[in-house]
C-alpha cells in the first residue's frame, strides 16, 4: 500500500518553519536557533545544579 | 491600608490601564485588534506571556506554600524550559506560518472543520469556568483580610478588566501586561528589601537562610523516585513538560500572546525570555515565603493566618478550645524560637552538641504544627470546608501587619496587577477564538473586518460577564479551586492530544483524530467517575488515549489523506 502523503498546508514535523529554523537568531554569539535552545536546555540544568547544592548546603 | 496605600493602588492600576488603551487606540482591523498587527517586540511577548501565567494566586499562594512545605514547589516548573523550546521550535512556525489567529484554526487546516469546532470548544468550556477563578480567588482572600465586600470586589475587578481589554484589544492587553509585570516585579523587591530588614539584628540574610535550611524549608530539589512524594525532580520535569506543553502550546490564551510578535523571533525570543526566568522568578516567591517564616520563628504569629475565620469561630461554641489552643501555640512557639537560638550558638561556637540541639529544635517545631494542625481541624469542624487554605493568608497577613503605608499599596497593587493581567488574556483569548472559530467560521463568513472586531468586543464582554457571574456563584461549590482543576484537568489532556496527532502522526486525518478525541474525552470522565487517582493523571491518560485511538481509528479507516483543496479551505 502507498504511504500517505503530507497535507500540502502542513510542513513536516520538526521541520519548524523551514528557512527561519535555521535562520540567524540575532544574539550575540548564537549562530543557529538550535544553539539558543541548548543554552536554555544548559541554564535549566544549572538551575538544578545550584538548587541542589542550596538544598545541601544549608540542610546540615 | 491608609489613604496613601489607597493612592498607590488606584494610581498604578487605572494609570496602566489607560495608558496601555491610549496606546491601543485606533485599532480598527482584525489582525490589529486581536493579534495587534504583529507589532509587539521580544520583550513585551516575554512579560505578557509571564503575566498571563502568574495569577493573583501564585502571589498569595506561592509564599505559604514555601512558608508550610519550603521551597520543593519550584521543582513544579521543572518541565517548562523543555516544552518551551518544543514549542519555540515545533508549534510556533506552523502557527506563524498558517497565519492563523487562534490555535483551533490550525487544527481547520490540519484536519477538517469539526475537529477545530471540537478543540475551540474544549478550551471554551474549560477556560470559561478558570476565568471566573481568576476572579474569585483573589476577591475571597482579599475581601476577607481588607473587609472589602466580596461581591463588589469581583464585580469592580471584572468591569474594569472588561473596559480595557474590549476597548483596547490585544495591544492595550499586551502594553498593561507589561507595566503591571512592572509592578510586580518592583512589589517582589520591596517586599524582599522588608522582609530582610524585620528579620532580627545580627542574624543576616545567610543567618535566615540557615534557620530555614536547619528546620527543613530549602529542600528545593528531592532526587527521589518515591511516587507518594508530590515534589520530586522527576515529577517535575516528566509531568512538569506534559502539564506546560499543553498549556502554552494549545491554550489561546498564551497563543494569542506570543503570535503578536512582530516576527518569528521575536516571538521565540518572548519564548526563551520566559524558559530562562520562569525557574528563577518562581525560587525567587518562594524564597519571600521562607524568610517569612523566619521572620515568624522570632515574632509571634497567629495560630491561624485567616483572621476573619479565626474570629468568628472564636465567639462561638468552639471558643474555649480555640483559646486554649492558641495559648498552647504562643508557649510552644516561645520555646522554639528558645530552641532556634540555643542551636544558632551552639553553631557559632562549633560546639559538638550542634546535632542535638538542632534535634530538638525540630522536635519544637513538631509540636508547633500539631498545634497549628489541630487549630485548623476544630475550625473546619466548626464551620466546614473552605474554598482556600490557611497558607493563602500567610503573605498578605505579613504584607498588612509589617510592611510601611505606601509599600502596602504597591504589594496590594502587585496582587491586583496580577489577577487582571491573567483576566485580560483569558477574556481576549475566549472573546477572540468564539469570534474566529464559531461567529465568523460557522455563524457570518465574508463580513468585514469591522464587523468582526466588534463582534469580538461583544464576545468579550459576554465572557467577562459569564466570569463574573460564575465568581459571583462560585461560593456554591465546595472546595472551588480544585474542582477547577479538575476540570481542566479532564479536559488538557485531549486537546493536547489532538495537537500532537496533528503534529507528529502524518498519516490520521480529520475523521480518526475527531471519534478518538470523543472516545478518548469520554473514556477520561467514565474513570473520573469509576477511579480515585490523583487528577493530575487524566492529562496523561487523555492525551495517550487521544493519540492511541487515532491511529487504531485511521489503521481501520485507511489512508488519511485529504485532497489539497480540502486543506487550504
Amino acid at each position: 500500500m502507498k504511504p500517505p502523503a503530507a497535507p500540502e498546508s502542513t510542513p513536516p514535523p520538526g521541520a519548524g518553519g523551514g528557512a527561519a529554523e535555521s535562520g540567524d537568531p540575532g544574539l550575540p554569539g548564537f549562530r543557529t536557533w538550535r544553539r539558543v535552545y541548548w543554552f536554555v536546555l544548559g541554564c535549566f540544568a544549572a538551575y538544578v545544579v545550584l538548587l541542589a547544592w542550596l538544598t545541601r548546603l544549608f540542610s546540615r | 491600608m491608609n489613604p496613601l496605600d489607597y493612592v498607590v493602588l488606584l494610581g498604578t492600576m487605572i494609570g496602566i490601564a489607560v495608558y496601555g488603551m491610549w496606546k491601543a487606540r485606533l485599532r480598527h482591523n482584525l489582525s490589529d485588534y486581536l493579534r495587534s498587527d504583529h507589532v509587539v517586540g521580544w520583550g513585551t511577548i516575554g512579560l505578557s506571556v509571564m503575566a498571563t501565567q502568574a495569577s493573583a494566586i501564585t502571589f498569595l499562594s506561592t509564599p505559604g506554600q514555601a512558608y508550610e512545605s519550603g521551597l520543593g514547589f519550584v521543582q513544579n516548573y521543572f518541565g517548562l524550559p523543555l516544552a518551551l523550546v518544543i514549542v519555540a521550535a515545533v508549534f510556533l512556525p506552523i502557527y506563524r506560518r498558517l497565519k492563523v489567529y487562534t490555535a483551533y484554526e490550525y487544527l481547520g487546516h490540519r484536519f477538517d472543520p469539526k475537529t477545530r469546532l471540537l478543540g475551540a470548544g474544549l478550551f471554551l468550556l474549560q477556560r470559561g469556568l478558570a476565568s471566573g477563578i481568576t476572579i474569585y480567588a483573589p476577591a475571597i482572600i482579599l475581601s476577607t483580610v481588607l473587609g472589602w465586600r466580596q461581591d463588589a470586589t469581583i464585580v469592580l475587578t471584572g468591569t474594569f478588566v472588561i473596559i480595557y481589554t474590549v476597548a483596547g484589544g490585544n495591544d492595550a492587553v499586551s502594553i498593561t501586561q507589561k507595566w503591571q509585570m512592572a509592578v510586580i516585579f518592583a512589589g517582589l523587591v520591596a517586599a524582599f528589601v522588608v522582609v530582610l530588614a524585620k528579620i532580627p539584628a545580627g542574624l543576616g540574610l545567610g543567618g535566615a537562610l540557615s534557620v530555614a535550611g536547619g528546620l527543613g524549608k530549602l529542600q528545593a530539589v528531592d532526587f527521589s523516585l518515591d511516587p507518594d512524594k508530590r515534589y520530586t525532580l522527576w515529577s517535575g520535569v516528566l509531568g512538569g513538560v506534559f502539564l506546560s506543553l499543553s498549556y502554552f502550546g494549545t491554550d489561546q490564551s498564551q497563543v494569542q500572546r506570543y503570535l503578536s510578535g512582530t516576527s518569528l523571533r521575536e516571538s521565540r525570543l518572548g519564548l526563551m525570555f520566559n524558559a530562562v526566568l520562569k525557574i528563577p522568578m518562581q525560587f525567587f516567591i518562594l524564597l519571600l515565603g521562607a524568610l517569612v517564616f523566619v521572620f515568624y520563628q522570632f515574632d509571634t504569629p497567629p495560630v491561624i493566618f485567616n483572621h476573619a475565620a479565626w474570629a468568628a469561630h472564636a465567639q462561638g461554641e468552639t471558643g474555649a478550645r480555640l483559646r486554649a489552643l492558641e495559648a498552647g501555640f504562643d508557649a510552644a512557639h516561645a520555646q522554639q524560637r528558645e530552641r532556634i537560638e540555643a542551636w544558632l550558638a551552639a553553631r557559632r561556637a562549633g560546639d559538638p552538641e550542634t546535632a542535638a540541639a538542632r534535634a530538638a529544635m525540630l522536635a519544637a517545631q513538631a509540636r508547633l504544627d500539631a498545634v497549628r494542625a489541630e487549630a485548623r481541624q476544630a475550625l473546619a469542624a466548626g464551620g466546614g470546608g473552605a474554598p482556600t487554605s490557611d497558607a493563602d493568608y500567610v503573605f498578605i497577613t505579613f504584607v498588612l501587619e509589617q510592611m510601611p503605608h505606601g509599600v502596602i499599596g504597591l504589594l496590594i497593587a502587585l496582587i491586583f496587577a496580577a489577577a487582571i493581567s491573567s483576566l485580560a488574556s483569558e477574556l481576549a483569548a475566549l472573546g477572540e477564538t468564539t469570534t474566529v472559530d464559531f461567529y465568523r467560521h460557522v455563524l457570518r463568513p465574508d463580513r468585514p473586518d469591522a464587523h468582526y472586531v466588534r463582534a469580538s468586543r461583544w464576545f468579550t464582554t459576554l465572557w467577562g460577564a459569564v466570569a463574573i457571574l460564575f465568581a459571583l456563584f462560585a461560593h456554591l461549590v465546595e472546595n472551588l479551586i480544585q474542582a477547577i482543576n479538575i476540570l481542566g484537568s479532564i479536559f488538557y489532556g485531549v486537546v493536547l492530544g489532538l495537537f500532537l496527532v496533528a503534529f507528529f502522526l502524518r498519516r490520521v486525518g480529520g475523521t480518526a483524530v475527531f471519534f478518538a478525541a470523543l472516545a478518548a474525552q469520554a473514556l477520561v470522565l467514565a474513570l473520573y467517575f469509576s477511579l480515585s487517582i490523583s487528577f493530575l493523571w487524566y492529562n496523561a491518560i487523555g492525551c495517550a488515549a487521544c493519540v492511541g485511538f487515532s491511529l487504531i481509528l485511521q489503521t481501520l479507516l485507511g489512508d488519511g489523506r485529504r485532497p489539497a483543496a480540502a486543506q487550504a479551505a
